[in-house]
């Protein structure tokens, strides 16, 4: 109310905020955008140049490409590493982080030490592939999500929300006969939700945008990620210089890679844009609490 | 007892039977061992042709061979990273696709088996090393450790370079000749940029890791004389010369320079990109590119949209001011891109076999063309697909013939270590129609074909074999000697420097090592002729 009450120059200052903002915004959104209009304008138009504000002789042929390119299955693939994938890793990070948040833990700073060292210290690629073959993970699923099951950098975060837990509320638990898995899974987990919440976002884009893993250790085809499929399909290109042939139409100039490239973001990145703002009330509160108390 | 006996006597019977069936079931003389084995090979996956697993290629070679070929295809993209850690695990497949720089790597250190101590076994690929001399600037220290990726000609045989393509529409809509020298090329543009102001003479685009500027003069520098890099110089009396500290490339600085100062030269040249690049060929803004031909014509048909009369078109080789004719075709041979046996393979005699059974007639026809009577027929000695498999994939246009190669698992995209260009050439053909455009499709091709100014890259840019040691100084004086050369260029080529002053950038050049490279190269150059 104070700020309708006030002069011209609060008015107008108002004014001025809201077009600048709007501005930030449409600067945000507009390579959005611009991906969004360019792949589903038909490949020539894109070619010849200047699609800026509308698509210029729609088609959906790019999308029935990657759609061709057995779309769905690494899509599939993706989806269930992610959802496995976090599970593991908020289960795993919660199991690691409690004792190492529990004052009565003997031995406690030693631990910490020693998961800590792994945040600067790593054995490496090929050890790790090593490691991975030895166990028997190649080509499965697992080798993409067990070698990362923690993070350390994670896990130390839901730590320190966990050590923030009053003492007295644990110890009238205990009084009240739970073990610590009781304590952990009814008390300190609900009480942390703010904070598991941001560590299942960060696990999960983690997962959904990693390629690199899964071209060590996936030979199968019908295992790869969608990242792998679309990585290849931006760098490598669709179209090679090799084996370049003329005589096409111009039908099948429908797709070129400026269109595929396009529609690539838009399928990576709409996913997980769409999760983003149904995390967002827990994301800066999550954040906040790790930092502050670190 | 008797029905002991009864069962002896049946046992006996079977047996003898059995014994028969084995004699008359006779191991098939093509197949490579008596037991179905698996051979695993591996190779980058481009996006445009998918490999896939049960091909009519795979399954004939496991008809005649006897060979479960199982074909593991990391993304083009994450290849390197991929090879680069299966070698350091010694974790390789059986046959492996490396570049030479990888052979040149790790050969030394004993990771590839050395295919010249095998040379028996092998006929049908050193058969074909021992014809083409220049291959043996694939060996390392004389010693073939990988198989290059090599070409069969063909009756369709295509030939594709870095050419100079015109906008073949503009010649006649102003009554103008094709140019057959440089300074002509320049004369005609003049004339068309007098009628046309807002047209673009020539222009360009950035590939890969280096700048445009430098895709430039890669694309211009030797058919104008010189070259941008070290190079073998038939011209100048067969040596190897780092071009741009040399007389010659004055020259191609200033025609660059006569363009730039005429509003020929594209202004953004310095700056383009590929997607640039096809914005302004396939726009109509520009007259002229020295590029790939192949990909250019692909242009055309987004040209053709807002104009049907225009095309870019290729103009045969243009003499430059020295008198030469000559220009860069790319090799249809790639010792570039070559196949290797780990010594960790299991089973390195098979893998020798195959591998050697691939250059061979028949492993060509069946990595190139699939089965006979079944994709192909052989009609009048000709090698010809069959009409129905053409028009099957026909229908998706530019990716037809990726199509097919996926489907049927063939051509220089697959496992294909010996490759010809059969189904690209018939499938293109086959792509155009009519007859007439067939016949004019065909004149093309043939043009380029029997361009006599083209010249095969791997005679001028394969590098001769060299030691580790001479490797290792070689890159590091290049390294020094383009940080002088590269930031120089292109005042050059807009004229804030006169070119008599390009003279101190070659002695500096010269200072910084460039001599010595060449004398490098020379030198082993030599000993691989001489051995």
């Amino acid at each position: 109310m104070a700020i309708r009450e006030g002069g011209a120059g609060r008015k107008a200052f108002q004014v001025f905020n809201t077009v600048f903002l709007f501005l930030l915004m449409l600067l945000c959104l507009y390579p959005l955008y611009l991906q969004l209009i360019t792949s589903i304008s038909h490949g020539l138009e894109v070619m010849k140049g200047g699609i800026i504000l509308l698509p210029r002789n729609v088609t959906f042929n790019t999308y029935t490409t990657l759609v061709r390119g057995e779309l769905f299955m690494y899509m599939r693939n993706t989806i269930v590493y992610t959802v496995v994938g976090t599970l593991v890793n908020l289960g795993m990070s919660c199991l690691c982080a409690y004792p190492l948040a529990r004052k009565t833990f003997s031995g406690r700073k030693f631990f910490t030490a020693l998961v800590t060292v792994t945040l600067f210290f790593s054995g490496g690629m090929i050890p790790m592939y090593l490691t991975v073959k030895q166990f028997g993970l190649m080509d499965t699923m697992w080798a993409l999500i067990l070698p990362g099951a923690i993070s350390t950098y994670n896990m130390i975060i839901i730590r320190t929300a966990f050590q923030s837990i009053p003492d007295s509320l644990i110890e009238s638990a205990q009084l009240d006969g739970a073990n610590d898995l009781v304590i952990l899974a009814r008390i300190v987990v609900p009480l942390s939700k703010a904070t598991l919440a941001t560590m299942l976002l960060f696990y999960a884009v983690s997962h959904w945008n990693s390629y690199f893993d899964a071209m060590l250790y996936i030979n199968k085809k019908n295992l790869y990620p969608l990242q792998i499929m679309l990585r290849n399909m931006l760098i490598g290109g669709l179209f090679n210089e090799e084996t370049a042939i003329a005589g096409a139409s111009a039908d099948s100039f429908a797709v070129t890679d400026a269109t595929l490239r396009s529609a690539a973001i838009v399928v990576t990145t709409l996913p997980i844009l769409v999760v983003y703002p149904f995390v967002q009330r827990y994301f800066v509160k999550g954040v906040m609490i790790g930092s502050v108390k670190g | 007892m008797k029905r002991n006996r009864f069962t002896a006597l049946f046992l006996a019977a079977v047996m003898l039977l059995s014994l028969a069936g084995a004699a008359l079931a006779e191991t098939p003389s093509t197949w490579l061992c008596d037991e179905l084995t698996e051979l695993h090979v591996m190779r980058d996956e481009n996006p445009s042709q998918p490999i896939k697993s049960d091909t009519l290629k795979l399954k004939t070679i496991e008809e005649l061979l006897n060979v479960k070929l199982v074909i593991e295809a990391p993304p083009k993209a994450s290849y390197s990273d991929k090879k680069s850690v299966l070698i350091a695990t010694d974790d390789m497949p059986d046959i492996m696709y490396v570049d030479f720089a990888d052979v040149k790597a790790y050969a030394r250190d004993g990771m590839f088996v050395n295919l010249s101590e095998h040379r028996d076994e092998m006929p049908h690929l050193f058969a074909l090393l021992d014809a083409n001399p220049s291959l043996s600037m694939s060996t390392i220290d004389g010693q073939f450790y990988s198989a290059p990726t090599l070409y069969r000609s063909n009756p369709d045989t295509a030939l594709s370079g870095q050419l100079v393509n015109f906008r073949m529409d503009l010649l006649k809509k102003y009554g103008l000749e094709t140019p057959t020298t440089w300074d002509e090329l320049y004369e005609v543009m003049k004339a068309i940029k007098e009628k046309e102001p807002d047209l673009i003479g020539m222009t360009n685009r950035k590939a890969g890791n280096t700048t445009a500027t430098r895709k430039l003069l890669d694309c211009v520098s030797y058919p104008l004389g010189s070259y941008s890099s070290i190079y073998y110089d038939k011209d100048l009396g067969g040596q190897w010369i780092y071009g741009p500290a040399h007389e010659n490339f004055k020259g191609v600085l200033s025609y660059l320079n006569k363009l730039w100062e005429a509003g020929l030269l594209d202004p953004d040249y310095a700056s383009m990109t590929k997607d640039l690049w096809a914005e302004k060929l396939s726009s109509g803004q520009a007259m002229c590119t020295i590029d790939n031909d192949g990909v250019v014509r692909n242009y055309n048909v987004a040209l053709s949209t807002i104009n049907p009369e225009a095309a870019f078109g290729v103009i045969p080789t243009l003499q430059n001011a020295l008198g030469e004719t000559r220009n860069i075709a790319y090799s249809n041979d790639r010792p570039a891109n070559a196949w290797v046996i780990p010594s960790s393979c299991e089973n390195i005699d098979l893998a020798i076999k195959f591998l050697d059974w691939c250059y061979s007639e028949e492993g060509t026809d069946v990595n190139n063309l699939g089965k006979e009577g079944v994709s192909y027929d052989v009609v009048d000695g000709k090698k010809v697909f069959k009409e129905e498999v053409l028009a099957k994939y026909a229908a998706n246009g530019a990716n037809a013939i990726y199509d097919m190669s996926s489907e049927l698992g063939i051509g220089l995209l697959e496992f294909t270590p010996r490759y010809d260009t059969t189904p690209d050439n018939q499938m293109a053909l086959y792509l155009q129609g009519s007859d007439e455009a067939r016949e004019a499709y065909r004149a093309v091709t043939q043009a380029i074909l029997n361009d006599p100014g083209l010249v095969d890259n791997n005679t001028i840019i394969t590098a001769p074999p060299l030691s580790a040691e001479e490797t290792e100084r070689f890159n590091e004086l290049l390294v020094a000697v383009e940080n002088i050369v590269w930031q120089e260029v292109d005042k050059y080529i807009t004229g804030q420097e006169p070119i008599e002053n390009y003279d101190k950038v070659i002695e500096a050049a010269k200072a910084a090592g460039a001599a010595e490279m060449e004398d490098i190269y020379n030198k082993a150059w030599a000993a691989a002729l001489g051995e």
